[in-house]
């Protein structure tokens, strides 16, 4: 299928086709749009809009946690593994100052085994 | 540039980008707004049923879908805005899809949809995506809404006749 504007010039386009049986559901106006919802693109900010962009963008499951130190000579910032099921997906974030730590990017759907270690390789591990 | 290429020593890279978009930080942050758009596969639902969702979303600046979500939020909201169902959804390539399976027990009445990325939370409440449905009494159907016809003289008879094919000529569907 080719998508044409109205001068005829090709452009970018996606087709939907949606079908259900009308006998097994009655067609009614569900005020949802797509043509209105594209009017969304014109919306801009208003020029007095100010954020501190508090919500980090996620790209996958996110975990947040806090490293709670043991005792007093551990450190509050440390490295952090996540593992996923049969080591299917790791990755490492560290701690912030505070102890803090935010990680996101894993992918599952259902259920799944996450295992949270805390601690270096000098020092074997501290947490988990 | 040739690969034995050396800088000249007094070279300075010229960082001042001047330009407007650069200058106004309210344009940089627009560009990276997004908005989810979602569609149930049946206008109304009876409890117990899944209800189906498909839905994309729609960036300001389509070229940044890269760097933004991949997580969507869906909530279901009674009238008086309390969650009764929630979950996450996957983004695949600005696309989303799955279902909501809606609790037996589920009282009857106008609900809400509600969908929005972690991001989005930044932004104003119009980045969200809201939309009403109705959840009906089990066995109820709604009388259908008459499609419009036309009647032909003459004892025209008009039949749908139709034939889908992709590009390749191949039929798709009957």
């Amino acid at each position: 299928m080719n998508l044409f504007d109205e001068f005829e010039n090709p452009i970018d386009g996606e087709f939907v086709l949606s079908i259900s049986d009308p006998e097994q559901v009655v067609e009614m106006n569900q005020g949802i749009w797509l043509e209105q919802a594209m009017d969304w693109v014109d919306e801009v900010l208003s020029e007095t809009f100010q954020s501190n962009l508090s919500y980090s963008v996620e790209y996958g499951i996110s975990l947040r946690g806090k490293f709670i130190p043991d005792n007093k000579r551990q450190e509050l910032i440390q490295p952090i593994t996540i593992v996923r099921g049969d080591l299917e997906d790791y990755g490492q974030v560290m701690t912030d100052s505070s102890g803090y730590c935010w990680a996101t990017g894993l992918n599952y759907q259902d259920t799944a085994q996450i295992v949270v270690a805390a601690g270096m390789r000098s020092f074997g591990l501290l947490g988990q | 540039m040739p690969l034995d290429f050396v800088p000249q020593s007094d070279f300075v890279a010229n960082g001042d980008q001047s330009s407007e978009i650069v200058a106004n930080s309210v344009s940089q942050l627009n560009r990276l707004r997004e908005k989810v758009l979602l569609t149930l596969s049946k206008p109304y639902i009876y409890p117990g049923e899944t209800a189906w969702i498909g839905g994309r979303l729609l960036y300001q600046d389509p070229f940044l879908a890269d760097l933004l979500s991949r997580v969507v939020y869906v909530d279901i909201l009674r009238e008086n805005s309390e969650i009764v169902q929630s979950a996450t959804f996957q983004i695949q390539q600005g696309k989303i899809s799955g279902g909501l399976v809606l609790p037996k027990e589920m009282k009857p009445g106008d609900y809400v949809l509600r969908a929005y990325t972690q991001w989005n939370r930044n932004f104003p409440e119009f980045d969200q995506f809201i939309a009403p449905f109705i959840v009906m009494e089990e066995g109820f159907i709604p009388e259908a809404e008459k499609p419009e016809s036309e009647i032909f003289p003459n004892g025209i008879e008009v039949k749908a006749d139709y034939t889908l094919s992709d590009s390749l000529n191949y039929s798709v569907m009957d």
